[in-house]
């Protein structure tokens, strides 16, 4: 792993794209094992030969057999599934979120914009494992509540990036011109507004995956998110938790599954900031 | 995590269970002897969760009966048989309509803050625990159908019942009717739960400190002379001081009992026994708990395990021997009836009675009319598929049962049984189950009470009404000799009666048994006679370490 | 300094105003769980009559509406009063007596972990050739892209049982402190370092730098005593940040270790959806961020001597 960092880090000076190339690579694999894991492993993920508990890496098994000898890579394969909806879709969620609060904040008047920003600051005094724990306590545990969790977690910090850019427009004259047109002010705010956000919301985006995927596995370590037998991550580490002493392997996989992706999309993040800064020749 | 004695919890790996009968072991060294018994120094336990409230009076949790052992004294004391024998009670008489116990009591005896020991102090503690505003979760179920308390004499009194219950002294020998201070129950009834100072009791030790979340000081009662006869220790302890520690994790209790940051570890897992016993330096204590083991409660209140053969049908599918062999890496075994062996009044007739048969399960599930099959696998009927659902609730499940249970779900997906775990908080869960929207929940009740089995299968013991009738069973059959058992004081009668249910419970099928829980502790070189008392449970009255 | 201090009464209302926000919230999100809270207080248990939960429902208070729940807390809250436990049946300053100092002790050290990572990677990597440059700047992208509690379960794997170098339990002196405090500052570090270097990168090329330098001063008297002070600057501004790390980081640290502190009962807490402490410990962690901020705007002229009012911006 630190080798490829290493190259992340120089492709990155050097300006040449490899970095960026290679971790576009790592999840275009993890976007194969998501869509049909199949195709990666054969072995049924949920599949138990309780003869066959914790074996050690090698032979049928390359990443070895968990408590109930399922084969932990294709456990680590199938598990992307759930482990990357949860991440990816928390983002998603996030995004969603922030623009529409940051947009009606920014669009929606003064009275709006102050209770909406007062809310933000209340929310954006917690940490967002706590917020999400919260959320996780009102509408239970599962894999799709952890997701709404994390995604509503996420939400503060892109509304407030939402809201800034947007504002900055609004104040730029445009909006001012448009609606002197005759233009209704909404679909003034969202037809200017949107291309100036997309940029920095992206890049945030991405970064924030990173975050995501590590948070959404966290609860799924705390016990909080997918029942058994489902495959995932953070549930894996939890479940190899036991078997540290006896069993290296159930707890380290499913971790350099993690390792893999959030490293992948942090390089792309850095990069696009990157490019993106630069395209914009910041003063 | 998990910190109450729910139902959930009592069983099996979290009972505790170590007796002095056939089935305890000790291996890899020496723990009950290593030369005289030496006086002074400290002995530190390590446990897994600490309790919520220290009150006796008020938890459910055992680790509350285990640790208040050690301050809070009975009227009687359970053998390692069942019988009963004179502990703060000299000596004892039941009426012939079994509704009233008399009991006279030891006068040498006295509270660690100075009161003396008497029939007053006797009925002020009952009364507590009966109480309204005490909010007894264990202690008032188990003192059953108490009516109240007259005192005879100074140290004489008599407590009358408002019907037979045979159960009635093994109630009282347990540390949920031990005795408080009558000073301390005036004097700060608010805090008895927090524990420390305000837990005074008759005990070996005192309570002299308690830090949450990280331990526990119990100090070394000089004055204690009123052991049951059975101790080996007549006198005080020999340690001056016990320090509990709280250590949740498996892997960190193992830890620090093999690099000697405690000498006792309680709840070693299964999968580290092995390497454990080749330890030198360490040896490992194991004993069967006693009680209801851990079972997978079917729900005979609706289909489909209104049917004895789908009931059979589920049993038949799960190897139930392999996947104890495999979760337990070895060291537990599998479970042929609803009681541990270590149980009075446990059956043997059921062992071998049924067997892993999936051939067997796939017939009666035809004859039952489920022999479609859909896209996933799994049988049908009328287009409808053989799904089961399995309520549980994450924070309060172990996660070896959890493995347990998916593995079960596994094996019933061979023979094409859907089987859906489905977790719920505790908030949630309760109400679902009492109103029964499962067909199978699973837990174990750690206990040396055969009556055990009237709380979880008769009739009247329903969840709802704070039972723990998980396969939801109206058996008349059943009820009837539960009662009889209950209301006879006639020990051989009772065996046989208990006999009986547990046959019944087994050709039935209303559970799938599972696995026998044990308890294994880990015992340091320099740590020798931790006993354990009848009820199971790790004593350290005549405990000793070397210098 | 006065333009500072004048800034401190509105900066309280405004702590006040968040740590009402998230009173009200921790109270809404808690009251809107379904399910009963009976059988919360009980958890799964069985031996519960009907007599036993009416006599929950009174202590507690449940029957009252909601809004005379809410005004409760609000006035009790303002007492210090921060409730009574469901779980525990104590009153909750009591659950989380002891708890505090296992965290602040845990916080604090990985605090100073992080920055000595930080600064420490930055005054190794300045000035340096290409080479080390990039090795440090994967290492900080590893370092913020591995999830700490599986480098804690890593170091438990590898350096507690298989190589026997650390303590794996619990809470026993500063060797058991050492790997749960660094799995907490890695991420952290990673993050400072990479923004200290950034800074310093930017500082070294300012003029004061160049004057600095013709004044005859050494490359290292210019990067220990001017710029790091720069450096400081956004280490600040990151402080909030810090604090909801090291809480959040906690939850998992306190869990994966098995340490006591207010991570751990939090995780009890909103499993077992613990009202009085879950809101107990959402406002602990509102008010660390608040004071934490206050103290970080005080701190910034103290830092940055441009900022004391009438400074020029030409000396450093």
């Amino acid at each position: 792993m630190s080798a490829l960092a290493q190259v992340a880090g120089r492709g990155a000076r050097l300006g040449m794209p490899v970095a960026p190339a290679l971790a576009a690579l790592v999840l275009a694999l993890w976007a194969v094992a998501v869509a049909a894991p199949g195709l990666l492993v054969a072995a049924d993920p949920d599949a138990t030969d309780v003869v066959a508990a914790l074996r050690p890496p090698g032979g049928a098994h390359p990443f070895g057999t968990d408590e109930l000898g399922r084969d932990v890579l294709s456990r680590v394969v199938h598990g992307a599934r759930l482990s990357l909806t949860i991440g990816f879709g928390a983002t998603a969620l996030g995004v969603a979120g922030g623009l529409l609060l940051g947009l009606l904040a920014a669009s929606g008047g003064r009275r709006l914009d102050q209770l909406v920003m007062r809310v933000q600051d209340v929310l954006l005094a917690f940490p967002e494992l706590l917020l999400a724990l919260l959320v996780v306590t009102v509408v239970g545990s599962g894999t799709g509540n952890v997701l709404v969790a994390i995604g509503v977690a996420a939400v503060p910090t892109y509304a407030r990036l939402v809201r800034g850019q947007a504002l900055t427009v609004i104040r730029s004259g445009y909006v001012e011109a448009a609606a002197a047109l005759g233009v209704r002010r909404p679909l003034v705010v969202v037809r200017h507004v949107l291309p100036n956000v997309a940029g920095p919301l992206l890049v945030l985006a991405t970064i924030g995956t990173g975050t995501t995927v590590i948070s959404g596995s966290a609860l799924s370590f705390l016990g909080l998110g997918a029942a058994p037998p489902a495959a995932e991550w953070g549930a894996m580490l939890s479940d190899g938790r036991e078997f540290l002493a006896t069993a290296w392997w159930t707890a380290t996989f499913p971790g350099l599954a993690i390792v893999s992706v959030v490293l992948s999309v942090t390089v792309l993040g850095r990069h696009l900031q990157g490019r993106s800064t630069r395209g914009e020749g910041r003063p | 995590m998990p910190t109450r004695r729910s139902f959930l919890l009592l069983s099996a790996g979290s009972l505790a269970a170590v007796g002095l009968t056939a089935c305890s072991s000790t291996s890899g060294g020496t723990s009950g002897s290593g030369g005289a018994p030496r006086d002074g120094g400290t002995l530190t336990f390590s446990t897994d969760v600490e309790p919520d409230v220290y009150d006796p009076h008020v938890s459910p949790a055992d680790i509350v009966g285990v640790l208040l052992r050690n301050v809070f004294d009975s009227l009687v004391a359970q053998r390692s048989d069942g019988t009963f024998e004179p502990w703060l009670a000299k000596e004892w008489e039941v009426s012939k309509d079994g509704k009233a116990y008399s009991f006279r009591l030891r006068e040498d005896v006295t509270f660690t803050d100075g009161t003396p020991f008497d029939a007053e102090a006797v009925k002020a503690n009952f009364e507590h625990v009966v109480a309204p505003a005490t909010k007894s979760q264990y202690a008032a179920t188990l003192i059953g159908p108490y009516d109240r308390t007259e005192v005879t004499g100074a140290h004489s009194l008599t407590v009358h019942l408002r019907k037979p219950y045979a159960s009635f002294l093994h109630a009282l020998s347990t540390t949920y009717l031990g005795f408080h201070s009558p000073k301390a129950l005036r004097e700060h009834p608010g805090e008895l739960a927090a524990g420390g100072r305000y837990s005074v009791g008759t005990g070996p030790f005192t309570f002299t400190s308690r830090v949450k979340g990280q331990k526990l000081v119990f100090t070394r009662n000089g004055a204690y002379a009123w052991t049951p006869e059975s101790a080996e220790n007549q006198g005080p302890a020999h340690i001056r001081q016990l320090v509990v520690t709280f250590l949740p994790e498996n892997a960190t209790r193992v830890g620090a009992v093999t690099s000697g940051q405690t000498d006792v570890a309680d709840f070693l897992p299964a999968n580290r026994i092995a390497t454990l016993k080749k330890q030198p330096g360490l040896s490992v204590l194991s004993h069967d708990s006693p009680g209801v083991v851990y079972q997978y409660f079917l729900n005979t209140g609706r289909a489909p395990f209104d049917e004895r053969d789908a009931r059979l049908a589920v049993r038949a599918a799960v190897d139930t021997e392999a996947i104890t062999k495999a979760v337990f890496a070895g060291q537990y075994r599998r479970a042929w009836g609803p009681l541990s062996p270590s149980t009075p009044a446990y059956a043997k007739s059921p062992e071998d009675s049924w067997s892993y048969d999936p051939d067997r399960a796939g017939e009666l599930l035809d004859g039952l009319g489920w022999t479609g099959r859909d896209a996933d696998g799994y049988r049908t009927k009328g287009g409808k598929r053989f799904s089961l659902t399995l309520l549980y609730v994450p924070a309060y499940t172990k996660a070896e049962r959890r493995t347990f249970d998916t593995a079960v779900q596994d094996a019933l997906k061979k023979v094409g049984v859907e089987l859906k775990l489905n977790p719920l908080d505790a908030g949630s869960y309760t109400p679902v189950r009492n109103r029964g929207e499962y067909d199978i929940i699973a837990f174990a009740w750690g206990g040396s009470d055969p009556d055990l089995l009237r709380t979880v299968f008769h009739s009247k013991s329903q969840l709802a009404d704070g039972g723990a009738n998980g396969s939801r069973l109206h058996d008349a059959t059943i009820d009837g000799w539960l009662d009889e058992a209950g209301a006879t004081s006639d020990p051989a009668r009772r065996t046989e009666l208990y006999g009986k249910v547990q046959q019944r419970i087994v050709a039935q099928a209303y559970t799938v048994p599972a696995f026998v829980g044990t308890r294994q502790l880990g015992v340091r070189q320099r740590a020798h006679g931790v006993t354990f008392d009848a009820s199971a449970w790790p004593l350290f009255q005549g405990a000793w370490v070397d210098a | 300094m006065p333009e500072t201090l004048r800034l401190v009464p509105r900066r309280l209302a405004a702590g006040v105003l968040v740590l009402w926000g998230a009173a009200t919230l921790a109270f809404l999100a808690l009251h809107l769980v379904p399910g009963d809270v009976v059988d919360t207080v009980l958890g799964p248990g069985t031996a519960a009559t009907p007599a036993l939960r009416e006599q929950i429902r009174l202590d507690y208070g449940l029957g009252d509406p909601l809004a005379v729940q809410y005004l409760r807390q609000l006035a009790d809250l303002a007492h210090g009063d921060l409730g009574r436990s469901y779980q525990l049946g104590l009153p909750v300053s009591q659950v989380l007596e002891g708890q505090v100092a296992p965290t602040v002790e845990l916080a604090l050290t990985a605090t100073a972990l992080a920055l000595l990572i930080a600064f420490a990677a930055a005054v190794l990597t300045a000035g340096r050739g290409r080479v080390v440059r990039s090795l440090a700047s994967g290492l900080e992208l590893l370092a913020v892209s591995v999830p700490s509690y599986w480098l804690g379960i890593l170091g438990l794997t590898f350096l507690s049982y298989r190589f026997g170098l650390l303590p794996a339990a619990g809470d026993s002196g500063p060797a058991a402190l050492l790997l749960p405090a660094l799995t907490l500052a890695l991420p952290i570090g990673g993050v400072l370092a990479r923004v200290v270097r950034q800074e310093l990168d930017e500082a070294s090329g300012r003029p004061f730098a160049l004057t600095v330098r013709a004044r005859g001063g050494t490359e290292r008297t210019l990067l220990l005593r001017h710029t790091l002070r720069h450096a400081a600057l956004p280490v600040a501004t990151l402080s909030g940040w810090i604090v909801g790390s090291l809480l959040g980081g906690a939850v998992l640290t306190e869990t994966v270790f098995a340490r006591p502190g207010l991570g751990r009962v939090l995780v009890t807490a909103v499993t077992s959806k613990d009202v009085p402490v879950v809101t107990a410990l959402v406002l602990l962690s509102a008010a660390a961020f608040v004071v934490v901020n206050l103290l970080v705007d005080l701190a910034y002229p103290v830092i940055d001597p441009r900022l004391r009012g009438a400074g020029t911006g030409v000396a450093v």
